[in-house]
C-alpha cells in the first residue's frame, strides 16, 4: 500500500512536467491493478492550488479532483485526533515542513510507502517510513 | 454500549472523505480514458505558465 504525494498527482495533469508520462503510467497501473492508495484529504487542496496558479481552468481542475476522488482504490483521509497528534510529533522530531509531516504521518499511521517527487520530503521521511519514486510502484509488480 | 458502537461507526465513516457516485460508478477503463481526455483538453488552452505546476507546489512548501 502507498501514500502518494501531491507532487505526483500534479505531474500527472501537467503535460509540461518531465515526470508527466511516467506519472500517468503509474496512475493507470494503480487503477488497473487496484493498488491501495491512501492520501491525506488536504492533498486535494494542494493539487488545486498549484494547478490553478499555473493557469488551468477551475472547471478542469475540479473535474480532475473528482476523478481522483472517484477512484475506488484511492482513499482520502480526514485528520483525526490521533493522526494530528502523530503529525505534531513527527514535525517536532524531524523538524520538517507542516505539509511534509502530514504525508509522513499518514504513511506511518497506515504503514504505507510514501511515493513522492519531493526529494526533501523523501530524505527526511525515510528515517520513519519507506519512501520511493513513482516508477517503483510499477517496477515492484513487474 | 449500543450508543458507543454508533459513535465509533460514525467516527469510522468520518476518517475517509466521501466518494462521488458519478465517478465511482465508472469502470476502470472509463476512469482512465476520462482522465486522459481531460488532461489533453486542459493542456490545450493558451496562456499556461511555462513553469511546471509541481515547481509551484514546491515553492509553496519551501
Amino acid at each position: 500500500m502507498y501514500c502518494i504525494d501531491a507532487s505526483v498527482m500534479i505531474a500527472i495533469f501537467d503535460e509540461s512536467d518531465v515526470f508527466h508520462d511516467v506519472s500517468l503510467r503509474m496512475l493507470e497501473f494503480v487503477i488497473k491493478a487496484k493498488t491501495n492508495i491512501i492520501m491525506p484529504a488536504f492533498a486535494l487542496a494542494e493539487i488545486a492550488g498549484a494547478l490553478t496558479r499555473k493557469g488551468y481552468k477551475n472547471d478542469d481542475v475540479a473535474k480532475y479532483l473528482n476523478y481522483l476522488r472517484g477512484c475506488r482504490n484511492i482513499d482520502f483521509i480526514l485528520p483525526t485526533n490521533e493522526l494530528c497528534e502523530l503529525t505534531i510529533n513527527i514535525a517536532l522530531q524531524l523538524r520538517v515542513k507542516g505539509s511534509d509531516s502530514i504525508y509522513i504521518a499518514v504513511s506511518s499511521f497506515y504503514k504505507l510507502t510514501l511515493i513522492s517527487y519531493d526529494n526533501q520530503q523523501r530524505e527526511r521521511g525515510k528515517s520513519i517510513v519507506e519512501t520511493a519514486a513513482p516508477e517503483s510502484i510499477i517496477l515492484s509488480k513487474e | 454500549m449500543k450508543s458507543n458502537t454508533i459513535i465509533l461507526e460514525k467516527q469510522e465513516q468520518q476518517v475517509k472523505l466521501s466518494k462521488l457516485d458519478t465517478y465511482t460508478n465508472l469502470s476502470n477503463s472509463e476512469l482512465i480514458e476520462g482522465i486522459k481526455c481531460l488532461i489533453k483538453k486542459a493542456n490545450a488552452i493558451e496562456g499556461l505558465d511555462s513553469k511546471p505546476a509541481r515547481e509551484i507546489l514546491m515553492e509553496d512548501r519551501r
